[in-house]
């Protein structure tokens, strides 16, 4: 009995949210994103679909579950379209209800190119999620991006 | 893993037969016993062939564990023969190492490799007198790894007697990265989740108790084996005997390929060693709102299951690609992925959780086999 209901579980399938259905391209790098283990490269998952960007930005937006499917799409869009997507990083950075978004986008300024890397730390110590951007922008290895997060020097009293 | 691509390294010059010589280890030293749980460490050296062989006193014993780890004048070991008291070979590496399924990892060239044995009920009970695990130590040279003669390897064998083989319990410690520990988000999070992933394993005969610590280790955790091997080490010196090391980060080797979590080897060991844990991103499991929610929780613990699965010996039932499978037998041997999905979708050790955008399948059933593969581990009393 618990085998049968398994399986009628099974084919039946989860549902799908009722305003989305998503493209051939959009599932296929969403299933190529699914694994519990190591995730295929940026580069790989990109084979999938003619339009990387605009696929990869309607995973951030849709994915809720699995919720690493979300991060990693958004991952990419960090490491090799950190230009095309510069608005999209500065309101990831700066809208706590996507704070999961901020912290990936910020533990890895790195990968970004660099002047969108300085635009997004700035926009981001100028938001609400400013602490946590702050321990953050503390480890890159940008000395630019690293001094808008590093307290100004105390001059010393005048004799 | 990474171990797979290590191990494609390995080009052994000749074939190793049968014949065990004598190797010129020392005497094991250090011997310990906790409970059921007994463990002694020794220096053992390869022969003339690059052969170590590595004695282990079965005395009413359920299963043993051993670790080799490279010694002077080796970089890699791998395991490459089991014989039992009676001489019969029970294991060899050139059984599986090219085959369509998967046993352990022991038989591919690491810095350390770990071999539990029995692994399967396949392999019956161990019978009392010396059984024989045949470590190969290896130089590499040109890309590829050749016999170290005379090499040292360093050897750590637990031995576990349990009267009652069909249940368990296993005790992991829950090693939360610097700052960590005081996001309640976080710790929330995370004790919810070991809540499910003690009813996963629970229901399945296997109990579960897990308690948590505090560190400084940078929350950019290393791939096991690979980069900072010492901040592994650090956390595996705070467990206690025979727990299992969990390390909670906000990323792993520094979000390069999105990991979620990985684990340090199939099994994996119980002494500290670059290896010697399994790594978690609390961040990829909480999503792009970085918070919990109900459904978070569920798919964080069953990772945490997963994963954990890994360390006490399981393999993916079925590889993404569906033409590698684990070696336990009532595991499906589905070949595509409709098939696969249906047969296996709802195991926890599928690769992949069967998901729409929206929601996913639960994934906690284990089978008998992966059952006792988890009670057979020497780390589950």
């Amino acid at each position: 009995m618990t085998t049968l209901t398994i399986i009628l579980s099974l084919s039946a399938g989860p549902a799908l949210a009722d305003d989305f259905t998503p493209s051939a391209e959009e599932r296929a790098v969403y299933d190529a994103f699914l694994s519990r283990d190591a995730s295929p490269t940026c580069a790989e998952v990109e084979t999938l679909t003619e339009t990387p960007v605009e696929t990869l930005q309607v995973i951030v937006r849709e994915a809720v579950q699995p919720p690493w499917v979300g991060m990693r799409a958004a991952d990419c869009l960090i490491r090799n379209h950190s230009v095309e997507i510069e608005a999209e990083l500065k309101a990831w950075v700066t809208d706590p209800d996507l704070l999961g978004l901020a912290l990936l986008a910020l533990g890895t300024l790195d990968e970004m190119e660099p002047t969108v890397a300085l635009n997004v730390a700035e926009a981001a110590m100028d938001g609400p999620l400013k602490d946590q951007a702050g321990e953050r922008i503390l480890k890159s290895q940008n000395e630019e991006i690293r001094a808008l997060a590093e307290l100004p020097e105390v001059l010393a009293p005048a004799e | 893993m990474k171990t797979l691509l290590l191990s494609s390294l390995l080009v052994l010059p000749t074939i190793v037969g049968c014949v065990i010589k004598d190797s010129t280890g020392t005497e094991p030293q250090q011997q310990e016993t906790n409970g059921t749980l007994s463990t002694y460490t020794e220096s053992a050296k390869a022969d003339n062939q690059g052969l170590a062989n590595i004695k282990v006193e079965v005395n009413d014993h359920r299963s043993f564990l051993v670790t080799a780890e490279k010694g002077q004048g080796v970089d890699y070991v791998s395991v490459e023969q089991v014989l039992a008291p009676n001489g019969k070979e029970v294991l060899n590496w050139e059984d599986w190492y090219n085959g369509k399924e998967s046993l352990t990892y022991a038989f591919y060239a690491d810095v350390d490799t770990v071999l539990n044995y029995p692994i399967r009920k396949d392999e019956g009970a161990l019978q009392n007198g010396t059984y024989t695990v045949v470590v190969g130590a290896y130089k590499e040279q040109g890309g590829g790894l050749y016999y170290a003669p005379s090499g040292g390897v360093d050897v750590t064998v637990h031995r576990r007697k349990d009267s009652e083989p069909n249940s368990g319990s296993v005790k992991a410690v829950v090693i939360y990265a610097k700052g960590l520990s005081n996001n309640d988000t976080v710790t929330t999070g995370v004790k919810d989740a070991v809540a499910y992933w003690k009813q996963i394993w629970g229901n399945k005969n296997l109990e579960l108790t897990v308690r948590y610590e505090s560190s400084d280790i940078s929350t950019d955790l290393p791939f096991p084996g690979y980069g900072d091997g010492q901040s592994i080490i650090q956390a595996s010196n705070m467990a206690d005997g025979d727990e299992i090391v969990v390390i909670i980060g906000e990323s792993i080797d520094g979000d390069s390929r999105s990991y979620l979590g990985v684990s340090g080897n199939i099994p994996g060991t119980l002494i500290p060693t670059t290896r010697s844990a399994t790594v978690i991103s609390w961040l990829a499991n909480a999503g792009q709102d970085g918070k919990f929610s109900e459904e978070d929780i569920t798919l964080f613990g069953e990772t945490l299951a997963h994963e954990v699965g890994h360390y006490v010996g399981l393999f993916h039932p079925v590889e993404d690609g569906w033409g590698f499978w684990d070696a336990i037998d009532d595991t499906d041997r589905c070949t595509s992925r409709n098939q696969c999905e249906s047969a296996l979708g709802s195991n926890l050790m599928f690769p992949y959780p069967v998901c729409s955008f929206s929601d996913c399948v639960a994934q906690n059933d284990l089978t008998s086999g992966q059952q006792a593969v988890m009670q057979r581990y020497t780390g589950t009393k």
